[in-house]
């Protein structure tokens, strides 16, 4: 099959085409999970979100029109969403570290690196919801301002307040934790 | 672009250029060439970027994609029908819809019936001229009824 696009594929998708899901799962797992796994600060349990967020889209397909959003953003809310419930539900806030024995290998910069991603990653996650799923979305998927805001449901003033309060308090907190180090 | 706009600027997107809104980064670029002071707050925002930078994804595992697929074969697609999609309609996808659709759904009807109740009594108690009219001839035949006897 060629490369169709997002709207065609879909399209496909609705009336049970297989071989476009598979598309589309190859088009989307990675930045998916990439966003899951920022969000919830555990690669693992974002593979479990990415795998309930492609069946719900498989199962739903039919729920989305082309009309009222691009599939990207719909993708994400439905990432998005899940991710919260994923995190009410399970109070996750662990923050996973590169596996013990890869520490134990490390030399005093790359030890050194892996603390410094570890507060970066411990501070993300203390984020509120809303400042995280901001600073997530723009800064590490990259996505436009614009689109950012439809995921999120809010206008692109507000976004840009989240973020500015998220990049506040991220310093905050990494200034202290650097201080207590 | 002043200073104080360059500091919000560098607030919301961090240090990158390439980060910055298409229609301010202009101007904010002119004002650095020239301000150190707009230098000093690029470089602060640049450090948190850095930071942010050391934070690196694990890529899922290769066996996510096949889980994914052989899952789907298995599971059939939902045929949605009216009945569902009406449900789907009055209580959402997500956490958030499951609050406030229902909320909705079945407040507006409430102060429907609220507004409506109020609207008819209001015209209960005040009864039309023809009616009053009506009630007083009534009442004087009644009472000439009662006066002859």
């Amino acid at each position: 099959m060629k490369a169709l696009s997002d709207e065609a594929l879909m399209q496909q998708i609705q009336q049970g085409n297989q071989t476009a899901f598979q598309q589309l799962v190859d088009r989307y797992l990675v930045t998916l999970h990439a966003f899951a796994q920022r969000f919830l600060g555990n690669a693992n349990d974002a593979e479990d979100v990415v795998q309930e967020v492609f069946l719900k889209v498989w199962q739903r397909a039919e729920t989305w029109q082309i009309d009222k959003a691009k599939l990207s953003t719909w993708l994400y809310q439905i990432t998005h969403n899940n991710c919260i419930d994923w995190q009410r539900k399970s109070k996750l806030k662990t923050v996973e570290l590169a596996a013990a024995e890869e520490i134990g290998m490390l030399d005093n910069d790359d030890l050194q690196q892996a603390e410094t991603k570890q507060q970066v990653e411990q501070a993300l996650q203390k984020l509120p919801e809303r400042q995280k799923s901001a600073l997530v979305l723009c800064y590490y998927q990259g996505m436009s301002y614009r689109d950012a805001a439809d995921i999120l449901q809010i206008k692109v003033a507000a976004l840009e307040s989240l973020l500015a309060r998220g990049r506040r308090s991220l310093k905050k907190q990494l200034a202290a934790n650097m201080a207590e180090d | 672009m002043d200073i104080k706009h360059f500091a919000q600027l560098v607030e919301t997107y961090g240090g990158h250029p390439d980060n910055w809104k298409e229609e301010k980064r202009h101007a904010a670029l002119d004002l650095l060439k020239t301000s150190s002071e707009a230098q000093r707050l690029q470089q602060n925002a640049l450090k948190l970027d850095n930071l942010l930078d050391q934070s690196i994804c694990i890529p899922p595992s290769p066996t996510l994609k096949t889980r994914i697929l052989e899952q789907v074969t298995t599971m059939p697609k939902v045929k949605i029908d009216i009945w569902q999609e009406f449900m789907q309609w009055i209580f959402g996808t997500n956490s958030l819809e499951h609050i406030w659709r229902p909320a909705v759904a079945f407040g507006l009807p409430l102060l429907l019936g609220i507004w409506l109740g109020l609207h008819l009594a209001a015209n209960d108690i005040a009864p039309s001229e023809s009616e009053l009219l009506q009630q007083e001839e009534i009442a004087l035949l009644v009472l000439s009824d009662t006066m002859m006897e």
